[in-house]
């Protein structure tokens, strides 16, 4: 597999070809978290959160996954109001979430590249809650090869990858139960730059494939290089939206921090 | 980047070797040792901790603990030898009180079991205190519900000592005592109990959760892992083997003591991790387990046939248990 390396090739990002609308957050309230927060993700579109640590960033994609409650506001999911509570049910429903923190919420770091990937689908890998082997095999073995995860074989544990293919794993994770909204958070934190091209591409062709993408990110030139639309997060609250065209270093930095920063 | 993971049932070959050596050891040193009907007596003594153990197992790999079940061992004890001679049930259906007393038995332990799970996944409560506080209590019930009296499995009408082949005491002693061809039946009963909590553990979606869910419970809820599910479900299913132990036990004595099975929940934890289970749980194996509740047999019964006295076994088995462990531990820091 061909990585870039050279400086100019880290933002590999490909024009969007946006679809029908595919999460609607309206009005999320989490008392001392989230004030009203609104925003929309459409098939085929990468929107970045943007916004300092503590912002709400986080809370936010917590709320749409399940894993916190809020106290008011609706989320859908393509149209489809979500009722159910917990992770499992925003999984059934088609949301993937790749954590902030990989080895604290995200992998099993004792268990196999195999069982890492398939966590999530077993029940779609099961017959009468038996898991049939020799499809999982097959099926998280196409995810190594499709993404590329460097690692000698899938009976490896996952803690002897490196970060850039632990991440793989993780997203393989969500490719596997279909994922129609992945949320991203922090994506590429921890990983050397070749890896971090890899995640871009993945990002890039599932956009194409018309996943919509929620990222979550504190670096401005990835926020700036690979989304679509901006939205940024203040206190808890969303202070502004940028589109791609208009969004600079600048205009981001003031509505993070709310005060317009001068030329010095 | 080259460690591979070398096992047989998921059995750490470590544990194995320790395993062949002691019987060598022991082959060599003892006469009588490797007869079959020493091999049989063997196995009719490890059974009851192996059946206990596969059940701590479950909990164990869920990184929790469960200090009750020896006290189970009391309560269903009593509970299966009360309903067994139950003079009604016995005047109803004679011998066919014997499924009612292990369906009591069973039910009992299993309730015990959810009540431990319970309150570690409902109210959030420390594994080790929870099932701490159940053996006291499920001790106290078996004293209160005796007066602290064993409940024997005799029949008023004979005199003491007398017993008949045909009737309903010598038939529940068959559990513990009886043999199919040259297979002692509690070996039987523990052997499919390891089978089938393999199987359960390596083959099935549940199993798979409950790795998740010892390995990091954060990311196993976070991959739709119902851990509250889990949780209350591998207490339950350690409740219900330390009930099927108990009535092991209970066909064994003859009677059901409210002191039976003291201890027993260090004996089922010493298997499953000299096994090489950790207690830190997301690994380990129902195989090894069977393996370390051998293990802890084999050296009990190797110093019986010497002769050694109780007391320096109970030395010998202690320094053995944290040599296994010690070495298991190297093993894991060498592998990373």
């Amino acid at each position: 597999m061909m990585v870039g390396r050279t400086l100019e090739g880290n933002f590999p990002k490909v024009p969007a070809n946006v679809g029908d609308s595919i999460l609607e957050v309206s009005g999320l309230t989490r008392t001392g978290a989230l004030d009203d927060v609104s925003f929309t993700v459409r098939a085929g579109e990468i929107v970045a959160l943007a916004g300092l640590v503590g912002s709400g960033r986080t809370e936010v994609a917590r709320c749409i996954f399940g894993a916190d409650s809020y106290d008011s506001g609706s989320i859908s999911l393509v149209g489809v109001p979500m009722v159910g509570h917990g992770p499992k049910s925003a999984i059934d429903s088609g949301i993937g979430f790749v954590t902030e923190d990989r080895k604290g919420q995200g992998l099993l770091l004792d268990l196999s590249v195999r069982e890492n990937i398939s966590l999530a689908a077993l029940t779609s890998l099961s017959r009468l809650g038996f898991v049939d082997r020799h499809r999982e095999q097959n099926a998280t073995g196409d995810y190594v090869k499709s993404l590329g995860i460097r690692t000698p074989s899938g009976e490896q544990r996952v803690k002897n990858l490196s970060g850039g293919n632990q991440q793989k794993v993780v997203l393989s994770r969500w490719l596997m139960t279909k994922s129609k909204l992945l949320i991203l958070d922090e994506p590429t934190r921890g990983i050397d730059v070749g890896a971090k091209v890899e995640i871009y591409q993945l990002m890039n062709r599932l956009a194409a494939e018309g996943i919509g993408i929620l990222m979550i990110s504190s670096e401005l030139p990835e926020v700036l290089g690979m989304a679509d639309r901006i939205i940024v997060m203040r206190e808890g609250r969303v202070v502004g939206e940028l589109a791609r065209g208009e969004a600079t270093q600048e205009r981001i930095g003031e509505l993070t921090v709310g005060v317009p920063i001068r030329e010095a | 980047m080259k460690h591979k993971r070398y096992s047989l049932f998921g059995v750490n070959p470590g544990v194995l070797a320790g395993f062949l050596v002691l019987v060598l050891i022991f082959a060599a040193k003892t006469p009588h040792f490797l007869e079959f009907s020493t091999m049989q007596s063997l196995a009719q003594q490890v059974a009851i901790n192996t059946i206990i153990a596969v059940g701590m197992t479950f909990v164990i790999i869920t990184a929790g603990i469960d200090l009750s079940v020896g006290s189970v061992q009391g309560f269903v004890g009593v509970i299966t030898a009360l309903a067994l001679m139950n003079p009604v049930v016995v005047a109803r259906i004679g011998n066919g009180s014997i499924f009612v007393a292990c369906a009591v038995g069973l039910f009992g332990g299993t309730i015990i079991g959810f009540l431990n799970g319970a309150a570690v996944a409902w109210l959030r409560m420390q594994p080790f205190i929870v099932t701490l506080a159940m053996m006291w209590i499920v001790r106290g019930i078996a004293e209160v519900i005796t007066d602290g009296s064993p409940v024997g499995v005799v029949d008023p009408s004979l005199p003491y000592g007398v017993m008949r082949n045909d009737i309903l005491q010598h038939k529940f002693t068959w559990i513990a005592m009886g043999y199919v061809g040259p297979i002692p039946i509690a070996a039987l009963i523990a052997l499919i109990v390891v089978v089938l909590g393999h199987i359960l553990l390596t083959r099935t979606v549940f199993g798979r959760h409950v790795y998740a869910l010892g390995g990091n419970a954060e990311a196993a809820r976070l991959s739709g892992v119902d851990v509250t599910k889990i949780r209350i479900s591998v207490y339950t299913i350690c409740g219900a083997l330390a009930g099927l132990g108990a009535i092991v036990l209970t066909s064994r004595l003859n009677s059901g003591l409210p002191v039976g099975g003291q201890g027993y929940e260090l004996y089922a934890i010493a298997a499953v991790v000299v096994g090489g289970t950790s207690l830190f749980g997301g690994s380990g194996s129902v195989a090894g387990t069977a393996i370390g509740a051998l293990i802890i047999g084999v050296i009990n019964l190797g110093l019986d046939l010497h002769g050694i006295s109780s007391f320096w076994q109970l030395m010998i088995t202690g320094t053995i248990i944290f040599m296994a462990v010690l070495l298991d531990e190297i093993v894991r820091r060498r592998q990373g």
